[in-house]
């Protein structure tokens, strides 16, 4: 009986992956048998042989002639979208956010790529005003991604890096809010999405840039700077020095926050300098803003003053509500170093209750122990007890840990000031920090 | 004076393709990418700019370098997706039930014979894997591999079969 050999053509299309299940394994096992001739032809059409001759370019005039005629057509279109994404987000906006999700999933006017960007950089730049609104931008975003057809946008692999991008940007959203766990869900998401990407270093980066903000959240800072350096080290490939800057002066946020502010300020001073000025000022002027903080808690509050001096007319341009708070508490806090008490807690009132307005109850909650420890150093205890008092109701309401609790009725009881009432008011204010990082931590109660 | 015009996107788009064309092509060529499927490459390149030209600064780099993703992640496709096709037919033919009992042990003989030539530790996961129906996991537990790691293992080894099953010198069946 004559030898059943595949063809030429066979072997081909089973090396492209074009056979039917059946004739594949006609080919396999024709091959594990040794059928020399075969294995030669084999060889000749392996894909990853050098044998095969390199095409030319001219091999591919007709395919880029006819890309450029269908992306050209494209770029019409893409370029509509971008016009158009202003007014629909205007438009969604109108709804309750839930009916903005129905109408993402149901209506294609607003199913596209351009809509998504924009969301999604609505939704970065309001988590420096309104987080809610941020987070609900986010998932605005994520929704408008899962609608999105890979073959106008230039395939799956393209609208996973858009998805990861949107969920990265909720974790964000989350994370500012302090919900960990659901910013941990979201960037488990991203990362699996971009796993499944085009590979452009751009979405990583900038993924791992929003995960080191999460991670030093979560006190996790060896992660955190693990995260910046692998978002450095691709933009220096990348040669973007502003991004560079960027990613250096996150770096020294994380390591001020560790507790390491020598290394901060050498670090976050690098990345002042290879900052572009003009491309993001919000981020220089957050950047100076912690250089100022990391300058008082070393003790220089010479150069914290003046830095902080030419640093505040950019607080009122940018118009950030937040920020604004933050410089008052910054201020409150160098008054404090001076011994300026009373304007030091002037100023913490006035953050205390801007927080207050926004719902922002953990900070709230530290600016009521900066408040309550000027009181304590002027010797006003029915004054941290009032402050304590009011701390205790919101945290009643709230759920908040037993041991916060515990503390704050310790400090609403206190008779006269002491210097344990003075540690207690730290210790309270180390573990509300933490716990806007760490929900897991224990609290350590010292009897006064 | 008349102000000075900056070029819209568009032409912006126009002057990068015209600057880039070469270019381009000589990224498929090098990554000897057939023609046919040149064209859907090129194609989600550029698409994928043109969505996300506003986040990029370099331009020529961003799009040489998409291309080059894309060529990878091409022949990584097509590679996985031999294997996998080589892996199917060897587990359904030697799971076959009606196969006839002098076939199954040329393929069990053709078999053994190819394995014999992949490194050790493929050997010891593909014969677990071909010749007692071992699942990844337990394959894993066996061979003292991580649950997650194995996975990984499994496709090197099917990557060294695959070549074998190509290479010169394997010794034909009848031929001693």
């Amino acid at each position: 009986m004559a030898r059943l050999h595949p063809d030429r053509e066979h072997i081909s299309r089973f090396f492209c992956g074009e056979l039917p299940v059946a004739d594949n394994r006609r080919v396999v096992l024709h091959l594990l048998s040794g059928c020399s001739s075969c294995r030669t032809t084999a060889q000749g059409l392996w894909p990853a042989a050098g044998s095969r001759a390199y095409p030319t370019l001219s091999d591919y005039d007709g395919a880029f002639r006819r890309v450029a005629i269908r992306v050209r057509d494209h770029a019409d279109s893409l370029a509509a979208e971008h016009s158009a994404a202003p007014s629909l987000l205007a438009r969604l906006q109108a709804h309750p956010f839930e009916r903005c999700l129905v109408l993402v999933r149901n209506s294609r006017r607003f199913q596209t790529w351009a809509l998504c960007e924009l969301a999604l950089r609505e939704a970065f730049n309001a988590g420096f005003s309104d987080p809610q609104l941020a987070g609900q931008l986010g998932e605005l975003g994520v929704a408008i991604a899962d609608t999105l057809d890979p073959n106008t946008y230039g395939g799956r692999r393209t609208i996973n890096d858009l998805k990861a991008r949107a969920l990265a940007t909720l974790g964000n959203a989350r994370r500012i809010l302090s919900d960990f766990h659901a910013a941990e869900d979201a960037f488990d998401s991203a990362d699996a999405h971009l796993a499944e990407g085009t590979g452009d270093p751009l979405e990583r980066a900038r993924l791992l840039d929003l995960l080191a903000s999460l991670r030093s959240a979560q006190r996790r800072f060896t992660e955190a700077l693990r995260c910046l350096d692998g978002a450095i080290s691709i933009y220096r490939r990348l040669g973007e020095r502003h991004l560079v800057g960027c990613m250096l002066i996150n770096k020294g946020n994380v390591l001020g926050k560790s507790g390491d502010p020598k290394q901060a300020v050498e670090v976050v001073e690098e990345g002042l300098r290879a900052v572009d000025r003009n491309r993001d000022p919000r981020r220089l002027l957050a950047a100076k803003h912690n250089l100022v903080l990391y300058l008082h808690e070393l003790g220089q509050l010479e150069r914290a003053e003046q830095l902080l001096l030419e640093l505040r007319p950019a607080y009122f341009e940018l118009g950030d509500e937040l920020n604004v708070l933050r410089l008052r508490w910054l201020e409150g806090l160098l008054h404090k170093a001076k011994g300026h008490l009373d304007s030091a807690a002037t100023a913490f009132l006035e953050v205390k209750d801007g927080f207050a307005q926004r719902d922002m109850h953990l900070d709230v909650a530290l600016a009521s122990l900066d408040l309550a420890a000027i009181y304590a150093e002027q010797g006003r205890p029915a004054q941290v007890r009032e402050v304590a008092r009011q701390m205790l109701a919101v945290f009643s309401a709230l759920s908040i840990h037993r041991e916060a609790l515990a503390s704050l009725i310790l400090l609403k009881d206190a008779t006269v000031v002491e210097r344990s009432t003075l540690r207690l008011i730290a210790e309270t204010a180390e573990y509300l920090r933490r716990l806007r990082g760490d929900s897991h931590s224990s609290f350590l109660r010292r009897l006064s | 004076m008349a102000p000075v015009q900056r070029p819209t996107p568009e032409a912006h788009f126009e002057q990068l393709l015209d600057q880039l064309e070469p270019r381009l092509k000589a990224v498929l060529a090098r990554f000897r990418i057939p023609n046919q499927d040149a064209e859907d490459l090129l194609q989600q390149a550029l698409l994928a700019f043109l969505c996300k030209r506003d986040g990029i600064r370099n331009a020529e780099a961003w799009l040489l370098g998409t291309l080059r993703n894309r060529c990878l992640m091409y022949w990584r496709g097509r590679r996985r997706r031999l294997y996998e096709a080589v892996d199917t037919s060897i587990l359904e033919s030697v799971a076959e039930p009606r196969r006839p009992s002098q076939e199954m042990a040329d393929l069990c003989h053709d078999l053994d014979n190819i394995l014999s030539r992949l490194p050790t530790r493929c050997q010891s996961l593909l014969r677990l894997r071909y010749r007692l129906g071992c699942e990844p996991p337990e394959a894993a537990q066996k061979l003292g591999y991580s649950a997650s790691g194995i996975y990984k293992i499994i496709e090197r080894c099917l990557a060294a079969l695959t070549r074998q099953l190509v290479a010169s010198g394997l010794v034909e069946r009848g031929n001693g």
